[in-house]
């Protein structure tokens, strides 16, 4: 299982990777790492402090993936807890150029989307990184066309008229 | 290029005139400035594409119907999209 942690305002912090409940691996973004670095780093050493009066959950207790979400309650941020069978379409869904609050609405959804539909977001997320990549390709044709009008008008205005 | 002799027998050639700058010519500023513009446009397309596709897909067909039947909802403000059933309250 994934757990997805994201920051009050939405931004994604970084992904732990749980197998029966303990933890596997932990990956932070940048802002992650920024925001929530040295709390993880203290996860390793401590374990996750949770609860008043705190008590420590290991890294390796079964019960870590529901440490993790209420740590996240606790200090102000979001866990989104995902199957395996979800993750091909979180990194399709990663990959598109959307507002942080506009990624967090959409994998909300698709954590609760019934395992029979994921087929139809993956060729609905696809589909619109294909949408994107276009857009993309397009937009970078005018720009390079208006990069080469440009050079060719700044050599003209450099190049003096050439005597022999 | 002409080339001309002189009674001196020194080779004169003719100077090319600049082409004189037309009124309306675009100025080197004015298209960085627009290749500037064009990018974060751009980017701006690109944004929306990918989220006016993703909403036309959850907004209708099954996924559409899968949301309708949970109560959940999907909506767009001006800071973008949100979801309207959210069991967490810190989601919102």
């Amino acid at each position: 299982m994934i757990q997805i942690l994201f920051s009050a305002d939405r931004n994604f912090l970084g992904e732990v990777l749980t197998a029966r409940g303990a933890m596997e691996r932990l990956t932070l973004s940048q802002e992650g790492e920024e925001r929530i670095g040295a709390d993880c780093q203290r996860w390793l050493l401590r374990g996750v402090p949770i609860g008043d009066p705190v008590a420590y959950v290991q890294l390796r207790q079964p019960v870590f993936c529901d440490a993790v979400e209420q740590w996240s309650r606790e200090n102000n941020c979001a866990c989104i807890r995902l199957d395996p069978a979800h993750l091909a379409c979180w990194e399709l869904l990663a990959k598109l150029p959307l507002q942080p609050s506009e990624r967090f609405a959409f994998l909300f959804a698709l954590s609760r989307t019934a395992e029979a539909l994921l087929p139809l977001w993956r060729h609905t997320l696809k589909e619109a990184d294909v949408l994107v990549q276009h857009t993309r390709r397009e937009n970078e044709q005018t720009i390079s066309h208006l990069q080469k009008r440009l050079a060719n008008q700044l050599s003209r205005s450099f190049v003096p008229p050439i005597k022999l | 290029m002409p080339v001309k002799k002189s009674k001196n027998n020194i080779k004169h050639v003719a100077v090319r005139k600049a082409k004189p700058v037309r009124a309306d010519a675009v100025l080197p500023e004015q298209i960085a400035c627009d290749i500037e513009r064009l990018r974060a446009e751009g980017e701006q397309l690109a944004q929306d594409t990918a989220r006016m596709t993703l909403l036309h897909a959850v907004s209708r067909g099954p996924l559409g119907k899968f949301f309708e039947d949970t109560g959940m909802q999907f909506g767009q403000d001006e800071g973008g999209v949100y979801v309207l059933y959210d069991p967490d309250p810190l989601f919102r």
